[in-house]
């Protein structure tokens, strides 16, 4: 017992960037990490999938945080057996192609606008800003306790086939709604 | 010959070696089985608790991938502490893909545990051994590698197991010796009770000279085999020993009848040509007077020569009570019965002090007045006689033993004539020379063999003779 404890401070000490402390790591290569880890958990339709390359979009509508950092954690990785592609949207209604999409959209009357506009899409929708679920989204970061966290609306991601996994949703901080099998 | 049979201490029984054999055959085998069946259980224990350990591992590794991903140590933590249920798991460990602690578990009392950051760049491999076993295993997401686990065991269940096993080992064991104990007894028995009689019988035949007993008869093996062939052996023996004293009896008969019955008329031929001699001596020429004289000196010879086959004789019957006689005593008699012998021959006797011992006295008579008769009519004509007579104890195979020595300063002999002059007849001296019969060393022996003794003889020519009888104090044993 004292050598584990000893073990696991001695741990501690020799890799300082223990996850938390997390200023060390930028917010929005976590939030990039997160968006890319989330297309792990989530199981999507085949007709999701549209393209003729059948690649895997992570899109990013409005202002995008992430610049660079985006581009850094898809490094060419595959996700479900397809290659993860990031992509820019100006347009909600373009932004159906993604399969993982950050609305980076704070103006509330613009967020339920766009979101209504990918309403019958089955794009996971992902945000850090705050009521992101109470305006219509899936998935909304937060940072609690200076750690990132999410909540997930299970309702309306289902709307659109979208299936989170379960474990996806024990990680969540809240899950609002109930998963149902049709 | 009985003193050469004397009962042998057995120090290793063939029937405890046997017993020891087939115990030490048995529990060699029953430890050697046990210790097989123990390893083997133990390595497929062992590798059984290494599968389910790594059972366990890899469905932490499952489980806690997701945590590992949107960084929620706690959820990881909560995985590990799933572990708790499994009792043997002592410590366990989750790494982020960069090697940096990301959740840990540890048991409460749990000691000898400690985490191998170093071991963690392997990734992927067990350690087992006999204090723990320690596993780690990857987390994968899809095709990558987004963690480890590491994990823990002590090895209580298998020192647990072990001493079971080491407790059912030792009930086992003992059950088994002692039923062997049982077996090996009967065996032993069964194999040694044949060899048993044998042994007792050997020692009677030797100990009683009882040549009609027979071992009774053994099982069909070797050692039923060598019973047999000691009682043909037996059987040849007390054949010969039978036809032997059947000839001996008739032999001493033979000499006892003969001397005694030409006593009778060898007194009367003494007799009447003494009679003849005073008589009619007057009648005789000188010619007629020198016959008679050479007649008579012939009968006289003839006489002693008689009396001397009937001392043999008698000598040769067995004794038929032994009792106790005082040695000095009978020297005493003896001595005064030679008076006029030493007193002619100007003889110097040393008399030691003699013991008493268990003997016929009359022989023990026969036997001294003999050995100083020769002491006496060998002596050297040049040198004054001196003889002397002692005692001293040996240890012989059965006890005690007296030996007695006469030795003198006369004649000697030649030591190579030490054997022949105890047999009949055997002189190494005319009769010119020496009076006598040759006969006296011939009784002395007999008496010394009817006592269970030994007689020998030491000479040297011109220097003297020593004779040394050797008699047990006690005739209890193998007495005739």
């Amino acid at each position: 017992m004292r050598r584990f404890a000893a073990g696991l401070v001695a741990a501690c000490m020799l890799l300082p960037a223990v996850p938390r402390c997390q200023t060390v790591v930028e917010e929005y290569q976590l939030k990039a990490a997160f968006l890319f880890n989330f297309a792990r958990y989530v199981t999507w339709p085949e007709s999701a999938f549209s393209g003729a390359d059948g690649v895997f979009v992570l899109g990013v509508l409005g202002a995008d945080p992430f610049g660079h950092r985006l581009d850094e954690a898809i490094d060419g990785r595959e996700v479900q057996g397809r290659r993860v592609v990031a992509r820019r949207f100006e347009n909600p209604a373009d932004a159906g192609a993604a399969q993982v999409l950050y609305v980076g959209i704070s103006d509330p009357i613009a967020l339920r606008q766009a979101l209504a506009a990918l309403a019958r899409r089955p794009v996971l929708t992902v945000s850090d800003t705050e009521g992101f679920l109470a305006a219509g989204g899936m998935i909304e970061l937060r940072t609690e306790d200076r750690r990132l966290r999410f909540d997930v609306n299970v309702d309306v991601a289902q709307q659109v086939s979208l299936r989170p996994s379960a474990q996806l949703l024990k990680l969540a901080k809240n899950v609002r709604g109930t998963w149902r099998e049709r | 010959m009985s003193a050469e049979l004397a009962v042998p201490v057995i120090r290793d029984s063939i029937r405890g070696r046997l017993r020891r054999v087939s115990l030490l055959a048995s529990g060699a085998s029953l430890i050697l089985a046990c210790a097989a069946f123990l390893m083997f259980d133990l390595a497929t224990y062992n590798d059984a608790m290494a599968r389910n350990l790594a059972s366990h591992a890899e469905i932490v590794a499952l489980n806690v991938a997701p945590a590992l991903l949107f960084n929620d140590p706690d959820a990881a933590e909560q995985t590990l502490a799933a572990l708790r249920a499994k009792g043997s798991v002592r410590g366990a460990a989750v790494y982020d893909a960069r090697g940096r602690l990301f959740a840990s578990f540890s048991r409460e009392g749990a000691s000898e545990n400690s985490l191998l950051p170093a071991a963690l760049a392997e990734g992927n491999g067990d350690q087992v051994d006999w204090s723990r076993l320690r596993l780690i295993r990857p987390v994968m997401a899809g095709s990558e590698r987004v963690g480890t686990v590491f994990l823990e065991a002590g090895q209580d269940e298998l020192w647990q197991r072990i001493r079971t096993y080491a407790v059912i080992v030792a009930v086992v064991m003992t059950i088994a010796l002692l039923l062997g104990l049982s077996i090996a007894g009967t065996l032993a028995e069964r194999i040694s009770r044949p060899i048993l009689a044998l042994v007792a019988t050997v020692r009677a035949v030797a100990a009683e000279k009882d040549y009609s007993r027979r071992v009774p008869a053994g099982s069909g093996d070797e050692i039923g085999e060598l019973s047999d062939a000691f009682n043909a052996m037996l059987e040849q023996i007390q054949r010969r020993d039978a036809s032997l004293q059947r000839t001996n009896r008739e032999l001493e008969d033979f000499a006892r009848v003969a001397s005694h019955d030409l006593q009778e008329p060898l007194r009367k031929i003494q007799a009447f040509g003494e009679r003849l001699r005073e008589k009619h001596a007057g009648t005789l020429d000188e010619q007629g007077r020198d016959y008679l004289q050479r007649m008579l000196e012939s009968a006289t010879r003839m006489r002693s020569l008689v009396d001397d086959l009937l001392n043999f004789s008698r000598a040769a019957s067995p004794v038929r009570m032994f009792r106790e006689v005082d040695l000095d005593g009978v020297l005493a008699d003896v001595l005064s019965d030679l008076q006029l012998r030493i007193e002619e021959s100007g003889a110097r006797i040393e008399v030691g002090p003699l013991p008493r011992i268990e003997a016929d006295p009359t022989q023990m008579y026969q036997l001294l007045l003999n050995l100083l008769g020769n002491a006496i009519k060998f002596r050297r004509p040049d040198a004054p006689l001196s003889v002397a007579i002692r005692a001293e104890q040996a240890q012989g195979g059965e006890g005690r033993l007296c030996r007695l020595i006469v030795q003198d300063n006369g004649i000697g002999f030649e030591q190579r004539y030490a054997e022949r002059i105890f047999s009949v007849f055997k002189r190494l001296h005319s009769r010119q020379e020496f009076e006598g019969t040759g006969m006296g060393l011939a009784v002395c022996r007999k008496i010394v063999d009817q006592h269970n003794g030994s007689i020998e003889a030491h000479g040297e020519p011109g220097k003297g003779a020593r004779f040394v009888v050797t008699l047990p104090y006690r005739q209890s044993l193998g007495a005739v």
